[in-house]
């Protein structure tokens, strides 16, 4: 029994700079914004705080720009994220084949991802300029348009254009992933289903794809999470326009701290985005833990 | 064992390093008192000589320019951020037009109108100088100034037999006549929702004749006739009979640059240092060029809306009359002469105007008569969001000039505390 217990205080000591680390990166920057939320905190009370209960909260649930930019974000993450699956599915499957330049090619589909984000904005911004870009040039000389779009520039375009720009540079990582999966599924088994007569796409739906759940599910898990909270593509690409068609909650929740100076109200729309994600990764990780072998 | 005795040391001394580099020294070794700044990188090094200038006719004061990153909400963004945690990092602040309401509201900057007397405020253009002001103080010293202009192709309309326009009918005649979309444009403008879409209607509605707020009386303006006017006519510009390319609703500054030098626009509203680009050897449009204040219609004004910096004090400073003597510096010939001679900025004073005789310079001293400033509330940054997204669901067809201006009045007092 005090052999039990002292292997378990030093298992404590042995965790314990790691769990102050979490408690100074995560916990307490997030009880400190839970505790702000409480305030209004903001020019018109010379940044100092004054304790709002739940005011805040409540102007949040009458907010409709917050609760456009939640419907935008969602649309944006369903749009991408699915996208992505399917496409880093096939990359995936196509990189686990083994063919000459197989290393190279793995490499350089990452490239996309590795790149700074905003960097890549900005050459996204010129792609899809109505007079310089490369997009409307493309579709101009295949004949699939017949004058060019302002892709950027119109309401419906422009969410194209943002996830369009997004599934280039995430797929990559859906890919690894996946990839990652694949290579953990025993390669007995494709024999097995080989004596047993099964055509590649039987083989595929029968035992690639159900091997490859947990995967998925943990690629969709990092892929939503990081969507949901989508700023530097949209700031600098369309800055959240026209006429505020792309903000995000990102973006919004940027403006209302840094720009506005409304930090009270701007920790409760954050509070707000932090239990909605909560659930959204919940929804997603529960039938994760459910599944045998998982995790 | 050893070796990981020799990290951890490694470690500590890097920590150790952080924390005194992360520790302020207010003087030098030698005593010199040292004025901390964040500024834009000066690759020509052309602020760096009027700092050691400054030096040698003061030696007990030295300017440090701290270099931040080039865009200029990102600075905006890192002087927040040190006052929020009153870090008392800077005791001077290079300010953009727009920050100067908000960081006075917040108590950031001081007040200098009393440290001037009345005779140096004088040699500022007036413009330049109202953009310092917030609740009747001066908290910043304007350094160099911007205004928005019209640049026009001087050939194409002398062979037009046409004069640059004075009116706004007039600029929509001559724009129609001579364009061919999609080669080349009659105007070309900045109308992505961002910053410079404010910058642009701002100027637009002075035309007008209209107001967007009042930071005296805290009036909004947005829903009136000219206010309509105003917004009617950029969509105008892009509606049936588009004098403005598509692309017109994505165009930062650069995209409608790039149009201009090449020969793909008549008129093309846009900053001075447009100016110096289009005039070099690989520009379509050298010599070709000239430029006037934007147009108005007969209930409005010329206006030019105001950018370009200028140096604030900041409260938490230990350094206040070491500062103000560098203001003073700055509102000598000498330093901004020198940076126009370095980097093209323009000077904020009337003397290096008048005793000038350059044909570019005059042509902008004209301008910058003009100059209109962005409201100088608190809550702009806010205003000006409110504003992008109604202007910019016009351009996209999404509202009516009418339905978008009223809602964009009701949010914009609703913020000022004028409506409930």
């Amino acid at each position: 029994m005090k052999r039990e217990m002292s292997n378990q205080t030093f298992g404590m000591v042995m965790l314990s700079p790691a769990m102050l680390f979490v408690a100074c990166v995560a916990v307490w920057p997030l009880i400190r914004t839970l505790w702000l939320s409480l305030y209004t905190q903001n020019l018109a009370t010379g940044l100092e705080p004054e304790f709002a209960g739940m005011a805040n909260y409540v102007r949040v649930m009458g907010d409709g720009r917050f609760l456009h930019t939640l419907r935008v974000t969602a649309m944006f993450t369903v749009w991408a994220v699915s996208l992505e699956l399917v496409l880093g599915l096939g990359f995936a499957v196509l990189m686990n084949r083994t063919f000459r330049g197989r290393g190279f090619a793995r490499a350089v589909t990452l490239i996309p991802w590795a790149m700074p984000t905003a960097v890549l904005a900005l050459a996204w911004v010129w792609i899809f300029n109505d007079q310089f870009g490369i997009f409307n040039d493309l579709l101009l000389r295949t004949g699939l348009l017949d004058k060019p779009v302002a892709w950027l520039g119109n309401t419906g375009t422009a969410m194209f254009s943002l996830i369009f720009a997004d599934v280039w540079k995430t797929t990559p990582f859906m890919m690894i992933i996946l990839l990652a999966g694949l290579q953990n599924i025993s390669a007995e088994l494709y024999e097995a289903a080989a004596i047993d007569g099964s055509g590649a796409w039987n083989t595929f739906f029968r035992i690639t794809l159900p091997m490859l759940v947990p995967a998925i599910f943990l690629a969709v898990l990092f892929r939503t999470l990081q969507s949901l909270g989508i700023f530097d593509l949209v700031y600098v690409m369309t800055g959240g326009g026209p006429g505020g068609a792309t903000e995000t909650v990102g973006v919004y929740t940027y403006g209302t701290f840094l720009r506005y100076l409304d930090f009270g109200y701007g920790a409760a729309l954050v509070m707000t985005t932090f239990v909605l994600m909560a659930l959204v990764a919940a929804a997603i990780y529960w039938p994760l833990s459910r599944m045998k072998g998982g995790l | 064992m050893i070796s990981l005795v020799n990290k951890i040391l490694t470690l500590c001394c890097l920590f150790a390093l952080l924390a005194a580099a992360c520790k302020r020294s207010d003087k030098s070794a030698d005593g010199t008192v040292e004025l901390r700044v964040l500024m834009a990188p000066d690759p020509e090094g052309v602020w760096r000589e009027v700092f050691e200038d400054f030096h040698r006719i003061n030696p007990g004061i030295r300017v440090i320019p701290i270099e931040g990153p080039t865009a200029t909400n990102t600075r905006e963004d890192l002087y927040v951020t040190s006052f929020l945690s009153n870090s008392g990092v800077y005791d001077l602040v290079f300010a953009d037009v727009p920050w100067v309401a908000k960081f006075a509201a917040a108590g950031w900057i001081d007040d200098l109108s009393e440290r001037g007397d009345p005779a140096l405020w004088d040699r500022f253009i007036a413009g330049a100088l109202e953009g310092g002001r917030h609740d009747g103080g001066i908290y910043r010293m304007p350094v160099q100034m911007d205004g928005g202009v019209l640049f026009y192709r001087a050939d194409l309309l002398r062979e037009a037999n046409e004069k640059p326009p004075e009116f706004v009918h007039d600029m929509l005649r001559i724009a129609r006549k001579l364009q061919s979309p999609p080669e080349r444009w009659g105007y070309v403008w900045q109308g992505k929702q961002y910053e410079g879409l404010s910058c642009d209607f701002n100027e637009v509605l002075a035309g007008f004749g209209g107001t967007w707020i009042d930071a005296e009386t805290g009036h909004v303006g947005l829903d009136e006739p000219q206010a309509i006017a105003a917004v009617s006519f950029l969509a105008s510009c892009l509606g049936p009979d588009a004098i403005s390319p598509p692309g017109t609703t994505t165009y930062e500054e650069e995209a409608g640059r790039q149009l201009f030098e090449s020969g793909r626009a008549v008129f093309h509203r846009n900053w001075p240092y447009v100016w110096k680009l289009a005039q070099r050897e690989t520009s379509t449009v050298r010599g070709k060029m000239g430029m006037i204040p934007m147009p108005r219609t007969e209930q409005g004004t010329h206006a030019a809306t105001l950018g370009g910096w200028g140096f604030a004090i900041t409260s938490s400073s230990q350094h206040k009359d070491e500062a103000w003597k560098f203001l003073k510096y700055m509102a000598t010939l000498g330093p901004v002469s020198a940076l126009y001679e370095g980097n093209g900025s323009l000077p904020a004073l009337h003397e290096f105007y008048q005793t000038s005789p350059d044909a570019f310079l005059q042509q902008i001293y004209v301008v910058f008569q003009n100059t209109k400033p962005r409201p100088t509330v608190p809550q702009y940054a806010q205003a000006s969001d409110i504003l992008q997204r109604y202007v910019s669901s016009v351009l996209t067809g999404r509202l009516s000039p009418e339905e978008a201006m009223r809602a964009a009045a009701k949010e914009t007092r609703l913020l000022l505390g004028k409506e409930k």
